[in-house]
């Protein structure tokens, strides 16, 4: 889809980044403040690696897969 | 053959590519798109609109990024299809075309794959640790949500 700016390695690394900060944290592995947060930011690598789509790489207009950085906009 | 030059019959199947020649991915299908046209060139009309010359043509088939392929049958937009195509890809487009086979949408199952995936390791990494109710329900969420992304998309809506 055109709107996605994430390689396959990026949205694996971020799918697995996700997982280990959630299992982290819910699981009980990790107590205080790093605990909670990863409870929560860990929602984030895996949401955005599983969506393919960074919304920090849409900002700094970045993108890690290359078959669409060789789609060319009409006019540029 | 000019391919340019060749005008779209309105009862003959035609493939439109619009490209430009800063495009390097319209230059990496050319070779693959010029010889399947070539198979089909009694069935198919291939019409390439250059976007750099032919800007205003570009702009009224709604392309805003090449290489783009447009599917015209009978006066009617059959597909659309935009970036990289592979030659099996480009071969589906003209056997759509041609035949009336229905052209299959490209399937993105790495979404579901993923989540199904991820789910699977919450819900195990859960029973290890605890078990945790928490982490079963992340992953069983995620699971249930990939399976009916996966199936969705297997019945084609």
């Amino acid at each position: 889809m055109s709107f996605m700016n994430e390689a396959g390695w990026d949205r694996i690394a971020r799918v697995i980044l996700g997982v280990v900060m959630l299992v982290l944290g819910w699981g009980g592995m990790v107590d205080g403040v790093v605990g909670t947060v990863f409870m929560f930011l860990g929602f984030v690598p895996l949401i955005t690696g599983i969506v393919g789509w960074c919304p920090l790489y849409s900002i700094f207009r970045f993108r890690t897969n290359t078959d669409a950085r060789e789609t060319a906009s009409v006019g540029s | 053959m000019t391919p340019e030059s060749v005008q779209p019959k309105t009862q003959v199947p035609t493939l439109i590519e619009v490209w430009a020649p800063w495009c390097s991915a319209c230059r990496a299908v050319e070779p693959d798109l010029l010889a399947v046209a070539e198979s089909y060139q009694s069935e198919v009309v291939l019409q390439r609109v250059d976007a750099s010359t032919h800007h205003s043509r570009a702009r009224d088939l709604g392309v805003l990024g090449t290489p783009s392929f447009v599917g015209i049958k009978d006066g009617r937009e059959m597909f659309r299809r935009t970036g990289r195509q592979s030659r099996t890809e480009i071969e589906g487009m003209f056997e759509a075309l041609a035949n009336d086979v229905h052209l299959q949408p490209r399937r993105r199952d790495n979404e579901s794959i993923l989540a199904v995936a991820a789910g699977a390791v919450l819900i195990g990494a859960g029973m290890l640790t605890g078990p945790s109710l928490p982490l079963a329900i992340i992953g069983g969420t995620l699971m249930v949500g990939g399976a009916g992304l996966w199936l969705r998309r297997r019945r084609g809506d």
